[in-house]
C-alpha cells in the first residue's frame, strides 16, 4: 500500500498548509511588533542618521539620547509620580472592589440588583464626559493639582470594571468553603480576609493587570487635573517633552521608549499572567 | 423626631434594620437580628466603594446633565436655558454638521474595528488554536503587545513612522506621502493604527474562549467524522456566540469613546479639516476650546455634547445587553 | 554694654541676611519652551533690579495654553503673572474676578496707546500690560534666491513667477505646516494684508460688507495659487518642522511671524534669512501687525507675592524689558521709551516696515469679530486649511466664515 506520488503529495499538502499557517501568523506578528522594535532601534540613532534612512541600523548606538531625554524630560520625578498613583490606585481599587463584590455576591438584600446595575452603568460611560463637574468637585475639595485627586478618580472610574469581574468570579466559587467557615463561627470579616481573598487571587490579578495598564497609560486625567510640573505623571511628562523637542525625533523616540519600558518589561516577564489575567474574565 | 424619621426611612430600605432600633425579646427576634446584622455587614462592605463611586462618578454625571441646561462659559455666571443647547447642537448647521461628522467617524471606526477584531481576530484565534501549533506563546505575546503600550506614546511613535520624510512607511514604499495630513488618507490611517492596536486583545479573548470549549464536544465531533472546518462551523462558532456579542459591545463602547490615539496622531482639531474628528475630540474642543477660541462653545454646550454622546452609548448598550441575554446556546 | 551692642548688631545682621536670602518667587506662565529659553535675559535683569524677588518662568504647551490657564485659575492654582491673549480672554477673566486691573498698580500704563490697551480691557479698564506686537512678513533665504537668480518680487505675479523658477530648479519654494492656528494667525493674514484695502476693511468693521464679498474670496484664491509651491508632505508637517525646514535651507521661503527670527538661529546656527513683504496684485504689499498678548496678574495673591508680582509687572512695562525682549526674542515691543536700535537689525527693519506698510485694521484674529464664540479666527483657520487641502472652494470658505460670524 502506498503510492509514492500521493504520499509525497499528501506530505507536501501537509507541509504546505502548515507553512502557510506559519507565514500568516509570523507576518501579522511582524506587523504588530515592528513599530515598537523600529522605534526602539531608531531611538539610538543620531539626528542626522534618522534623517538619512529609517531602516538602517545606527552606526553608533547613541545612549546619550536616553541620558538627555531622561534629564531634560525630568522623567525621574514623573516616574515616581506614576508609580505612586498606579500602585495606590490598584490597591485601593482591589480592596474596595472586592469588598463590594463580596457584599453583592454573597448577600441577598433588597436593592441588590439596583446597586449592581448602578455600578454596571459606569462601565458603559466614558469618564471624559463627566470631566467638568469632577473638576469643580476636586477644586472645591482642594484636591486639584494633587496626586491623591487622581487616585480617587481612578479608583472611582475603575470600580465598575472591578466589581463586574469580581462578582462574575464569585459566582464560580464554591459556597461550601464559606458555609463551613460560618459553621465554625467565623465572622464575615474573617471569611472575607482569610478565605475569600486568597480564593479571589486570579480575578484580583486580572483586575490588577488591566487597571495597571489603564492607569499607567492614561494621559487625559492628569492632563486636566494636574498643573504643577513636579506632579506630572510619566505620560503627561512625555506630552510636555514632545511639545518642547518637537522636531528632535531622536530625543522624542528615546523619551517615548523610556515611558514604554516599564510596561513592556513587566509584560515580557509576566506575559502569561497578563494574558491569562485579561482573558479569565472571558472564560468565566 | 429625627430618630423616628431615621427609623422610618431605614425600615423602608432595609426592613431588618428597624428591629435593632427597638427593644425586643432576644430569642424571638433572632431572625430579625441576623437580618439587620446582615444589613450592617453589607453596608460596611459596600459603602466605601459606593461612596467613592457616587461622589466621583455618579454625581458628576448628573451634574453634567444639569450643566448642559445652562449657558455657562466656564467662568462667570451660569443661567438656566432649558434645552437651548441641545436644540442648537442639532439644528445649527455648524454644530450639528460637526457632530454628525464626528459621529460618522466613530461609526466607521466601529464598523472597521468589528471587521478587524471579529473577522481578523477570530480567524487568527482559530489559527492559533490549532493543537499542533508551536510557539503559540510567542504569537500571543507579539499580538498583544500593541495593546499594552500607552496609546499616547504609540501615537507619537506612529507619527514618526508615518512621517513624510523620515518615516519607515514612506521609505519602504519610496513615497513621501503625508499620511496623517492628506485629506483622503488621514482617517483611514488613524483607523488602521487604532485597529492594529486593539485587535490583539480580542484575538486573545477569542483564543481563550475557543480553548475553553470542552473537549467532550470535540471528541464527539471527531467520532462523527468531522474535520477541522466542520468542527469550527458547528461547534466553535455557535459556542462563541456570546463571546462575539460581548466583544461587539466592547468594541462599540471603545469605538465611541476613542480619544488617545486620535489626539496623539492628529491633534485635537480633527485635522485635516475635520476628517479625523471624533465625538470625544469634538467634545473636548467644544468644552475646553482651542488656541483661537479660548473658551470653546462654553461648558454648558460642552456638557450637552457629552450628554448626547452618553445617551446614545447607553441606549445602544442596553439594547445590546438585551440581545445577549436572549441567546443561550444549548446542546 | 559692649556685649549688648555686639549681640544687637549680630541680630540685625542675621535678620538682614535672612530677609535677603528669602526671595519671594513670582511664578510666570508663558507659552512655549523656546520662549522661556529666550527670556533668560529678562529674568536675570529683573532679579538684578529686585534682588529679593525671583521670577520663575514656567512654559505651558502653546496649543493647550488657554485650557490650562483657565482651569488653573478656576481651580485657584493659577500662576502669579501670565500671558493673556487679547479679548475675549481678559474680559472673561476680569468678569470672573481672576485678574486685577493694571491701571492703578502700573503707572506706566498711562503712557501706552489706547488702541493697544483696548484689546486687553474690560469695562474701560485695562487688565493686562501689552506684551509685544507681532508682525507677519515673509522670510526668505537670500543665498537660495541669489543662487537661483531670483530677486524680491514686486507684484503678485512676480511672486508666483519666483516660486515657479525655484520649483523648476528643484528647490522647495515655500515651507508650510498644517496647523489651524498658524493658518488663522499667520498664513491668511499675510496674504490678506496685500489683498484687502483699508477702505474695504473699514467697510467690514462698519458692517457695510461682509466676508462673502469678492475681495475676501480673492484672498482664498490667492492662497490656492500659492499651494503648488508648498513643500511636499506639508500636510503632515508641524509648525516646528516647517521652521526647521527653512532654517536648514531646505526651503526658500516661509510664512511666519516676527518672533521666529531669533528662533531660526537656535535651530541652525548658520541660518541665513531676511524678509520681504508679500506683494499685492498691483504692487507693493502691506504687512499685518497686531498686539499679540498681554501680561495679566492674578487677583488672588498673598500680599508678599502680590507685591513681587506688581513689581514684575512694572518692570515688564518699562523700557528695559522692552529692549531685552526686542534683542533676545526679536519682538516688536510696545514699551514706551524703548531704544529699538539696541534690538537686532532685522527687528529694527521690521519695525520700520510696520510703520511704512502696516495694516492695523483687524479682520480676523484680534478683530471685532473675535470677541465672542464662535470666533471668526477659528473659522478663518479652518477654512484656510480647507482651501489649501482642497476640501472646499474659496467661495465656500468665505461663506463658512460669514456663517460663523452670523452665529455670534
Amino acid at each position: 500500500m502506498g503510492h509514492p506520488n500521493s504520499l509525497r503529495s499528501i506530505l507536501l499538502k501537509r507541509i504546505g498548509s502548515r507553512a502557510l499557517l506559519y507565514v500568516i501568523l509570523i507576518a501579522y506578528a511582524v506587523l504588530t511588533i515592528f513599530p515598537f522594535l523600529m522605534s526602539l532601534i531608531s531611538s539610538f540613532k543620531s539626528f542626522d542618521e534618522l534623517y538619512a534612512s529609517a531602516l538602517r541600523l545606527p552606526s553608533v548606538w547613541q545612549w546619550e539620547n536616553y541620558a538627555m531625554a531622561w534629564e531634560a524630560g525630568e522623567f525621574a520625578q514623573y516616574f515616581q509620580n506614576s508609580v505612586f498613583v498606579t500602585v495606590i490606585s490598584i490597591v485601593g481599587l482591589l480592596v474596595l472592589g472586592s469588598m463590594a463584590a463580596y457584599a453583592l455576591s454573597r448577600y441577598e438584600f433588597r436593592g441588590r440588583r439596583i446597586i449592581q446595575t448602578y455600578f454596571l452603568a459606569g462601565l458603559v460611560l466614558p469618564f471624559r464626559l463627566a470631566v467638568i463637574p469632577v473638576f469643580i468637585l476636586l477644586r472645591d475639595l482642594g484636591l486639584l493639582d494633587s496626586l491623591w485627586g487622581l487616585i480617587l478618580i481612578y479608583i472611582a472610574a475603575d470600580l465598575p470594571f472591578a466589581i463586574f469581574i469580581l462578582t462574575n468570579y464569585f459566582r464560580t466559587l464554591p459556597i461550601e468553603v464559606e458555609e463551613a467557615a460560618v459553621m465554625d463561627g467565623a465572622g464575615p470579616f474573617r471569611i472575607y480576609a482569610q478565605i475569600l481573598v486568597p480564593m479571589l487571587r486570579p480575578a484580583l490579578a486580572t483586575v490588577g493587570v488591566v487597571v495597571f495598564i489603564w492607569v499607567w497609560n492614561d494621559t487625559f486625567v492628569p492632563l486636566v487635573f494636574i498643573q504643577s510640573s513636579e506632579k506630572f505623571t510619566l505620560m503627561l511628562g512625555l506630552t510636555n517633552f514632545f511639545g518642547r523637542y518637537l522636531r528632535q525625533w531622536h530625543y522624542i523616540l528615546a523619551g517615548s521608549m523610556i515611558t514604554l519600558m516599564p510596561v513592556v518589561i513587566c509584560y515580557l516577564f509576566a506575559s502569561r499572567q497578563f494574558i491569562e489575567g485579561l482573558t479569565t474574565g472571558v472564560r468565566k | 423626631m429625627a430618630g423616628e424619621w431615621c427609623v422610618a426611612s431605614l425600615t423602608r430600605f432595609f426592613p431588618g434594620a428597624a428591629a435593632t432600633m427597638t427593644d425586643r425579646p432576644a430569642i424571638g427576634r433572632w431572625a430579625d437580628r441576623v437580618l439587620s446584622r446582615k444589613m450592617r455587614i453589607v453596608l460596611v462592605f459596600l459603602l466605601p466603594a459606593l461612596a467613592i463611586y457616587t461622589v466621583f462618578i455618579a454625581y458628576p454625571y448628573i451634574t453634567s446633565i444639569i450643566y448642559s441646561f445652562t449657558d455657562w462659559i466656564g467662568v462667570g455666571e451660569r443661567n438656566f436655558i432649558g434645552f437651548d443647547n441641545y436644540v442648537r447642537l442639532f439644528t445649527e448647521p455648524r454644530m450639528s454638521g460637526r457632530w454628525w461628522n464626528a459621529f460618522k467617524h466613530n461609526a466607521i471606526l466601529f464598523g472597521v474595528s468589528m471587521l478587524f477584531t471579529v473577522g481578523l481576530g477570530l480567524t487568527f484565534a482559530l489559527l492559533l488554536s490549532n493543537r499542533k501549533l508551536k510557539g503559540r506563546g510567542f504569537f500571543k505575546v507579539a499580538y498583544f503587545m500593541p495593546y499594552i503600550l500607552p496609546p499616547l506614546t504609540a501615537g507619537f511613535v506612529w507619527r514618526y513612522i508615518l512621517h513624510p520624510r523620515i518615516g519607515v512607511v514612506n521609505e519602504i514604499f519610496r513615497t513621501a506621502i503625508p499620511w496623517r495630513g492628506k485629506l483622503d488618507t488621514a482617517f483611514p490611517t488613524v483607523v488602521i493604527v487604532w485597529c492594529l492596536r486593539v485587535t490583539g486583545l480580542y484575538i486573545l479573548f477569542f483564543l481563550a474562549s475557543i480553548l475553553s470549549i470542552s473537549n467532550e464536544y470535540r471528541d464527539a465531533a471527531r467520532v462523527d467524522g468531522c474535520n477541522r472546518l466542520k468542527e469550527i462551523w458547528y461547534i466553535d462558532l455557535p459556542l462563541l456566540r456570546p463571546t462575539i456579542l460581548m466583544i461587539t459591545l466592547l468594541n462599540f463602547i471603545n469605538a465611541f469613546g476613542a480619544f488617545d490615539m486620535f489626539y496623539a496622531l492628529t491633534g485635537i482639531d480633527g485635522a485635516p479639516f475635520g476628517r479625523t474628528d471624533v465625538l470625544t475630540t469634538f467634545f473636548y474642543r467644544t468644552a475646553f476650546g482651542t488656541v483661537n477660541q479660548p473658551f470653546g462653545e462654553g461648558l454648558g454646550m460642552g456638557s450637552a455634547v457629552a450628554c448626547s454622546i452618553a445617551v446614545f452609548v447607553i441606549a445602544v448598550s442596553l439594547v445590546f445587553l438585551r440581545l445577549i441575554h436572549r441567546t443561550p446556546v444549548e446542546y | 554694654m559692649r556685649k549688648t551692642l555686639v549681640c544687637l548688631m549680630g541680630l540685625m545682621m542675621i535678620v538682614g541676611l535672612v530677609s535677603f536670602a528669602q526671595t519671594t518667587e513670582v511664578e510666570v506662565w508663558v507659552w512655549g519652551q523656546l520662549t522661556v529659553d529666550l527670556m533668560a535675559g529678562l529674568e536675570s535683569a529683573f532679579e538684578a533690579a529686585y534682588p529679593s524677588y525671583d521670577a520663575v518662568f514656567v512654559p505651558k504647551a502653546a496649543a493647550e495654553y488657554n485650557t490650562i490657564l483657565t482651569t488653573a485659575l478656576q481651580g485657584g492654582v493659577g500662576p502669579d503673572v501670565f500671558f493673556v491673549r487679547t479679548n475675549p480672554m481678559p474680559a472673561e477673566f476680569a468678569a470672573a474676578g481672576f485678574i486685577q486691573p493694571v491701571d492703578e498698580i502700573v503707572p506706566l500704563v498711562a503712557a501706552y496707546d489706547d488702541s493697544q490697551l483696548a484689546a486687553l480691557s474690560y469695562e474701560g479698564r485695562p487688565y493686562g500690560i501689552p506684551y509685544a506686537t507681532v508682525a507677519f512678513p515673509i522670510y526668505y533665504n537670500p543665498e537660495i534666491f541669489a543662487a537661483n537668480g531670483v530677486s524680491i518680487p514686486q507684484t503678485w505675479a512676480e511672486f508666483l513667477a519666483v516660486c515657479q523658477t525655484l520649483a523648476d530648479n528643484g528647490v522647495t519654494p515655500i515651507a508650510m505646516t498644517n496647523t489651524n492656528w498658524v493658518m488663522s494667525e499667520i498664513v491668511h493674514p499675510i496674504v490678506a494684508a496685500s489683498f484687502l484695502s483699508d477702505a474695504w476693511l473699514e467697510d467690514l468693521v462698519a458692517g457695510n460688507v461682509d466676508y462673502t464679498a469678492p475681495e475676501f474670496v480673492r484672498t482664498y484664491e490667492a492662497l490656492e495659487e500659492m499651494r503648488p509651491y508648498f513643500a511636499e508632505g506639508w500636510e503632515a508637517l508641524s509648525y516646528q518642522d516647517m521652521r526647521v525646514m527653512f532654517a536648514n535651507g531646505e526651503a526658500a521661503m516661509v510664512l511666519d511671524g516676527n518672533w521666529s527670527a531669533p528662533s531660526f538661529l537656535t535651530m541652525n546656527e548658520d541660518a541665513v534669512y531676511d524678509f520681504f513683504i508679500l506683494p499685492g496684485p498691483d504692487g507693493p504689499g502691506r504687512m499685518y501687525w497686531r498686539l499679540d498678548a498681554g501680561w495679566g496678574i492674578n487677583a488672588d495673591l498673598d500680599p508678599e507675592v502680590d507685591e513681587a508680582a506688581v513689581a514684575f509687572l512694572n518692570f515688564l512695562a518699562g523700557p528695559t524689558a522692552g529692549e531685552i525682549l526686542g534683542r533676545d526674542l526679536g519682538l516688536l515691543t510696545v514699551q514706551p521709551g524703548t531704544r529699538l536700535f539696541l534690538a537686532a537689525d532685522i527687528t529694527t527693519r521690521m519695525n520700520e516696515a510696520r510703520d511704512a506698510y502696516g495694516v492695523s485694521i483687524q479682520y480676523g484674529v484680534g478683530g471685532p469679530f473675535d470677541w465672542n464664540a464662535p470666533t471668526v479666527s477659528s473659522s478663518i483657520g479652518e477654512t484656510t486649511a480647507g482651501v489649501l487641502l482642497d476640501a472646499i472652494t474659496p467661495a465656500e470658505a468665505a461663506a463658512m466664515v460669514q456663517e460663523t460670524v452670523d452665529q455670534q
